[in-house]
């Protein structure tokens, strides 16, 4: 369904969704899963990768106070862009960029979530002291 | 996620079936370490119908390799395909996993 945006532009499709818990988000996979198979199917499972690694990094690393935090995803695809944001209200986190490849951390059980994000989309920004993350994938070469 | 679990000629063979999250990679790492302290130290994990691991899937697989070197066994992965075999190649763990 296309429709406008404020600013005038021309959108294909959004999907948000809300997870109080990680049991919530556990049953909203499917239905990220579908939903991202509708508003992108070219790249659908690269960006379920990168955003089940997001809201992971936010329920064990940002939130630490369990108690009336949500974490909220919206999903935002024009022609040329598809933008993910993941935002939560709880204490937030200082992400670490740890290459997980390298020699000294491949054993590591733990420290790979960012890096796997990087690999499949073309942008990603924390704000807000890690309680936003904002990603991008380029879909200038996309066939839709 | 489904977990079945047999033991054959003194090897835990773990077959997975679908998404393996955070959720699941607890429970595969209590089912597994459970076998360890049964006195097993070889493991086959069959990750041929799994369609999807997430970061704590790969920490939980890369614990019990850890463990099982430690008690003088092994783990072996088999049946990676399409993204989890991605997975494993963009964090490098298939040069530390022995893959069957």
């Amino acid at each position: 369904m296309a429709f406008k945006n404020k600013e005038g532009l021309l959108l294909i499709d959004k999907f948000n969704c809300d997870c109080a818990s990680l049991e919530e988000f556990r049953l909203a996979r499917e239905a990220i899963r579908e939903n991202l198979n509708k508003i992108c199917p070219e790249y659908s499972m690269q960006l379920f990768v990168a955003i089940n690694e997001a809201v992971n990094n936010a329920f064990f690393h940002g939130i630490n106070d369990h108690k009336g935090t949500q974490v909220t995803i919206d999903i935002i695809r024009n022609k040329q862009d598809l933008c993910i944001e993941i935002k939560h209200n709880g204490e937030g986190f200082t992400p670490e960029y740890i290459d997980c490849t390298a020699t000294s951390e491949v054993y590591n059980d733990s420290g790979r979530g960012i890096d796997i994000i990087r690999h499949y989309v073309d942008s990603l920004e924390f704000s807000a002291c890690g309680r936003e993350v904002t990603m991008h994938k380029n879909l200038k070469n996309s066939s839709m | 996620m489904k977990v079945n679990i047999t033991v054959r000629d003194n090897k835990v063979v773990i077959k997975l079936e679908g998404s393996l999250y955070v959720e699941d990679a607890l429970l595969l790492r209590t089912k597994a370490l459970s076998y360890f302290q049964a006195g097993h130290n070889n493991f086959l994990i069959d990750l041929s119908q799994v369609d999807y691991i997430d970061s704590s899937g790969l920490g939980a697989l890369v614990a019990l390799q850890k463990r099982a070197l430690e008690h003088h066994g092994a783990l072996q992965l088999h049946g990676l395909t399409g993204v989890v075999q991605e997975l494993f190649e963009l964090t490098r763990l298939n040069k530390i996993f022995e893959i069957v």
